[in-house]
């Protein structure tokens, strides 16, 4: 099938962009690190990894790779701040990514996003009450505010999907509209403790526009593991949601068991973007952006839009992020601001050229 | 296929009040009657949309609510009211998804699957469009898409919900000369609702004509279409004309 192959040669090389842009963003930031420097820092690390994984056969791997050149100050930016950090952004783009691929297509709406559920807002509130209350009680990788944030996202999911709910289906409509007033109620009550606590405002606005700046690998070995066991439910149902964004009553009539499908996706989805969420805080515009951008160049089948967003939002987050912490001297801007201005009017201009007689 | 005793209401408005109906394999059947007689909702009832809250629907004497979806959808497909997508897919990927039934999780898809959609697309004559997108075909076109999609499913049953009403004319003769083929050639049981009752007597081996859920008459065309049973069902005069002919034609009065 040379289309297939024609495919996986694509998704291949996306990839391979993916690795190398996360090199190259290994070397930039306020201190200049060579890219032969990172890469044996890389290298060095994977030979170790790899030693670790084999070592109680004594195989020998290969020659460890040299680092006495590079300044020890620089292998540990490289390994403890910015690779993590690369890697975390990478991660939660393509999650976002995956997130709003499957919302858009079970929602049959071009316009959802990974928060179309409630989930920033929930996030958000949990998160503010973290900052606002001073508490201090860390749990593996994750710290008061980041569990809180966690907790309200899925309380705040679940909340909007019991009263979408009628009896064994879920009406998508009402999951939009539980979605939309969950979150103003949410916001209010966040607004009301920003009164009340004038001294957390930074803290709390800093959070809600996302960053990355207190990534470690704790936090990637956190989300790794959910995001690859999300990506293969997904993935699989992609046959499913094909069927389901054209219609339910359609899929239904060529096999689909379109009710717990949707449920299975829902789940799935709103977990990956809970645990996202807090690791990251509200990062607008990938979630809608990402798939909406490879829908104008790969089409809506999601056997081919699922992966491609998903390494099309890894790469994307990654640059972003590699500008909110490179651009300005001395200053990590969130992340959610470049991701809507750069995201922005570049999704703009697309939309005027490829559209057609599109709904979108 | 066999309908009994079939009651359905939507929250407390009966739409279906006892309907009994016997299919035979390999038949035409044309479902008319006026708006909100129940047309559709006893289509949706047959393929399993909606479920009767009294009497049961039978394929094969199984009874259609014990039926896997995806054991169902080998069966039997449907062709829905048109409805325009949100989202843009090529024609061959549309017509691939009436595959899904056959195919397992994770597998790809096979020579078997693609050889199949290649000859459902030549049959309905949209193999040439295979690489267009959805939104740029005309609506005759799309619905010959649909029907190939469900063909793809290698039904012995097709279900069809007024497939020609948003077409002119040329394409109505085209949709139910297309039908009437693989009645024939295929021997596929063919259930349509339909609003022209001119169109239906000419390809229908039989009619159903429905009047507020229940049965008026079920017969050969000649017995359905008079004067009389239009009068009582649709409440204007018809005359009826050509009846040296073999099939009936009605104008109104």
């Amino acid at each position: 099938m040379d289309r297939k192959r024609g495919f996986f040669l694509k998704i291949i090389s996306i990839t391979t962009v993916l690795f190398l842009l996360m090199i190259f963003a290994t070397t930039v930031g306020s201190v200049k690190v060579l890219i032969r420097d990172t890469v044996s820092i890389i290298a060095s690390e994977i030979v170790y990894i790899a030693e670790s994984i084999v070592t109680r056969d004594e195989v020998y791997i290969g020659e460890r790779v040299s680092l006495d050149n590079v300044r020890k100050q620089h292998i540990f930016i490289v390994k403890n701040i910015r690779l993590p950090r690369i890697v975390l952004a990478s991660l939660v783009g393509a999650v976002l990514a995956l997130v709003g691929t499957s919302y858009q297509a079970i929602f049959k709406n071009p316009m959802a996003d990974p928060f179309v559920m409630g989930v920033s807002s929930g996030a958000a509130f949990g998160a503010t009450l973290g900052i606002v209350l001073g508490l201090n009680v860390g749990v593996f990788a994750m710290g008061t505010t980041a569990i809180l944030a966690f907790i309200g996202a899925l309380l705040t999911t679940a909340i909007v999907y019991n009263l979408a709910r009628v009896g064994n289906k879920i009406s998508t409509t009402s999951i939009l509209l539980a979605g939309i007033v969950m979150s103003s109620l949410l916001s209010a009550g966040i607004s009301l403790m920003m009164i009340f606590n004038q001294d957390d405002l930074s803290k709390i606005v800093g959070w809600t526009m996302g960053s990355f700046n207190a990534a470690n690998w704790d936090q990637v070995a956190l989300l790794l593991v959910p995001t690859l066991i999300g990506l293969v439910v997904l993935v699989a149902l992609s046959r499913e949601m094909n069927a389901i964004v054209l219609g339910e009553e359609s899929a239904q009539n060529i096999g689909v068991n379109v009710e717990i499908v949707k449920k299975i996706i829902i789940v799935v989805a709103s977990l990956l973007a809970a645990i996202a969420v807090s690791v990251s805080g509200i990062i607008g515009f990938v979630g809608l952006m990402v798939p909406h951008l490879f829908r104008l160049i790969v089409g809506s089948n999601h056997k081919k839009l699922l992966p491609v967003s998903v390494l099309g939002g890894a790469i994307f987050l990654l640059i972003c992020d590699t500008i909110a912490r490179s651009a300005l001297e001395g200053m990590d801007i969130p992340v959610g601001i470049i991701t809507s201005i750069i995201g922005g009017p570049y999704f703009l201009y697309l939309l005027k050229k490829t559209r057609k007689n599109k709904l979108i | 296929m066999k309908v009994d005793n079939v009651k359905f209401k939507y929250s407390n408005k009966t739409v279906l009040n006892g309907l009994n109906l016997d299919i035979e394999k390999g038949s035409f059947l044309s479902i008319l009657g006026p708006n909100g007689s129940g047309k559709t909702t006893l289509l949706k009832n047959m393929c399993n949309l909606l479920k009767p809250y009294e009497g049961a629907i039978y394929i094969d004497n199984l009874q259609l609510k014990g039926i896997k979806y995806k054991d169902l959808a080998k069966t039997m497909a449907v062709v829905h009211q048109g409805s325009n997508p949100n989202f843009e897919f090529n024609i061959h990927d549309i017509v691939l998804m009436g595959r899904y039934p056959h195919q397992k999780r994770f597998s790809f898809d096979s020579k078997a699957d693609l050889d199949i959609v290649k000859q459902v697309m030549l049959d309905t004559d949209i193999w040439e469009l295979r690489e267009k997108s959805i939104f740029e075909i005309s609506g005759g076109e799309r619905q010959r898409v649909i029907i190939a999609r469900a063909l793809a499913q290698q039904p012995e049953i097709l279900l069809l919900d007024e497939p020609i009403t948003f077409l002119d004319i040329k394409h109505q003769i085209s949709i139910l000369n297309l039908c009437k083929k693989l009645n024939k050639e295929k021997q596929i049981t063919i259930i349509t609702t339909m609003h022209d009752i001119n169109l239906a007597s000419r390809y229908s081996d039989y009619i159903l004509l429905l009047d507020s859920g229940k049965v008026e008459v079920l017969d050969i065309p000649e017995k359905v279409v008079t004067e009389k049973n239009i009068e009582a069902v649709y409440g204007i005069k018809v005359k009826l004309i050509n009846e040296e002919k073999e099939v009936p034609y009605i104008i109104p009065e």
